[in-house]
């Protein structure tokens, strides 16, 4: 499992999320601060991934908030925080594409082969094609979030909440309330895509690895 | 694809392709509204974002944020010590007014009252001297003379001459304990009708008593003399309430002063007046009063014909040369 990636050290990991926010509920405010800045980069990613627009994101990462603000009295630590936090977000995200009169989440099924397939099929082919002896980190980012907006949304959302929120294929699966071989399908055929997407690029990657 | 991840859900190289080119932040005003919104639900004020920002890290902005969720209002005590000293400044600055208005009030003298103002410089002079050298207020004469009748009650005299001369002589103030004559002020006030003086003998030692607590409350605090007018002015209230059959009686002076020499002759000396008398008497041919001596030995010897053995030793020598 991945920690948070807002976690900046140990020194501050020393404190619990759940204790936080525990904390938070009985008045403490700089509780919330602290949890704050573990978090707020993940969600508000989750969130932009998710839209593709930075304003519309960032009215969905206020509420997120304060959602998370308003329901700290509720706040019971059976399960992790982040768990809790990430499925404020995604049923905010939920209630923003009903709203819109999109639903995302059930557009395409977990084990569309199919439609993933074609999905991926449909990748311009320029790209994948594209030389890739000069590629600078600017368009590794635009073609890695242009592959990511492809995907469908239950696979990106797998993937998103893996990558920004570090939860386990457990937690995913408790918080998009399917089971685990589900998760795993959907991150499977999620990494799949990106991969092929980025294959092109795997070997300039590998080599600024180096 | 050269690469095989042993899990199939996770790619080592993608992961680090995303935590490279997947940094985004929220705004600086989201921050800063949201934190405001969580410190307003809580009550306190949020630490500015600003530091994290710049590069602080995270714990030291939760340092700085505990830092400043401490005593919100740590100047309130502060504030509130200031206004109880101001407070307590103001109070004692007007004591000392509510004491230069309270301490005259406590005399319902009206000739105390008047003749105050000019005794007052001398009162704490008047403190460091000995008792017996002090002069006596106007009050204390006064109120001495409403104790006549009670102090020296004159024996029967012969004649109506003798009689209005010995009443005139306890009208006089007192000489028992005071060197100082008597005041304008005494001398112009009516006296009292000479029926007054006539007291029984438990009125007498009652008057007594309250002559001697006005003598200490005087000694040590003028100011403490109306309690003394109070009493004699109920005493000659009450003896004017017992005199009315005499005013009312047709007689004259010389009537009057017969009927108060009766009442002495009738009246049976006590032995607490003798001593008192002789006491009086012992005091006055101490500061050398011969005459005012010899002539309260005679008025003694007159109400107690065996007043002289109950003189003190040192007192018979001197009251053998006093001639009846």
């Amino acid at each position: 499992m991945f920690a948070p990636r807002d976690d900046p050290s140990a020194s501050i990991a020393e404190v619990s999320d759940e204790a936080l926010m525990q904390a938070y509920a009985a008045g403490r405010a700089a509780a919330f601060d602290m949890l704050y800045a573990r978090h707020k980069g993940g969600v508000y990613r989750y969130l932009l991934r998710h839209c593709g627009d930075a304003g519309i994101a960032e009215e969905l990462f206020q509420d997120v908030w304060m959602n998370a603000i308003r329901a700290r009295d509720r706040y019971v630590p059976t399960a992790k925080f982040t768990t809790w936090l990430y499925t404020l977000a995604h049923h905010r995200l939920v209630d923003h594409w009903r709203a819109s009169g999109r639903a995302k989440f059930a557009s395409i099924d977990d084990d569309g082969d199919e439609g993933t397939r074609a999905i991926v099929e449909a990748l311009p082919a320029s790209r994948r094609d594209e030389p890739e002896k000069r590629i600078d980190a600017r368009q590794l980012r635009e073609q890695l979030h242009a592959a990511l907006a492809t995907l469908p949304a239950v696979q990106r959302d797998a993937f998103l909440l893996q990558q920004e929120g570090g939860l386990s294929l457990a937690e995913i699966g408790q918080l998009t309330g399917v089971g685990v071989e589900t998760v795993k399908s959907r991150l499977r055929y999620a990494v799949a895509k990106l991969r092929g997407e980025l294959a092109t690029l795997g070997a300039s990657l590998r080599e600024e690895s180096r | 694809m050269t690469h095989e991840p042993e899990n199939p859900e996770r790619d080592p190289v993608l992961d680090a392709a995303w935590r490279v080119h997947s940094t985004e932040m929220p705004p600086a005003r989201l921050d800063a509204a949201i934190l405001a919104a969580a410190h307003r639900a809580t009550g306190s004020a949020p630490e500015p974002v600003v530091a994290q920002e710049n590069g602080t890290r995270p714990a030291d902005v939760g340092v700085k944020i505990r830092a400043s969720t401490g005593p919100q209002r740590w100047w309130m005590p502060l504030a509130a010590a200031a206004t109880i000293g101001a407070v307590a400044l103001g109070i004692l600055q007007t004591l000392p007014q509510h004491g230069s208005i309270i301490a005259p009030t406590v005399s319902d003298m009206p000739a105390r009252a008047v003749e105050r103002p000019a005794e007052l410089p001398h009162a704490p002079r008047d403190m460091l001297q000995p008792k017996e050298q002090r002069d006596v207020p106007s009050a204390l004469a006064e109120a001495d003379v409403a104790r006549t009748p009670t102090v020296a009650a004159p024996p029967a005299a012969p004649s109506a001459a003798a009689a209005r001369k010995q009443a005139a002589k306890v009208a006089a103030p007192p000489v028992t304990d005071s060197a100082a004559p008597p005041p304008a002020s005494f001398a112009a006030a009516p006296q009292p009708f000479p029926a007054e003086k006539k007291a029984d003998s438990g009125e007498t030692a009652e008057s007594a008593d309250m002559k001697s607590r006005s003598r200490g409350a005087l000694a040590t605090e003028p100011a403490a003399a109306p309690p003394v007018a109070q009493y004699s002015g109920l005493a000659r209230k009450d003896e004017r309430q017992r005199s009315e059959p005499l005013q009312s009686a047709p007689a004259a002076a010389g009537a009057m002063a017969l009927g108060k020499t009766a009442a002495n002759s009738a009246r049976p000396a006590k032995d607490n007046d003798v001593d008192a008398w002789i006491m009086r008497i012992h005091k006055l041919h101490d500061e050398g009063k011969l005459a005012d001596a010899a002539n309260e030995l005679r008025a003694l010897r007159q109400s107690n014909p065996e007043a002289d053995g109950r003189l003190p030793p040192e007192l018979r020598a001197w009251a053998a040369t006093v001639k009846p």
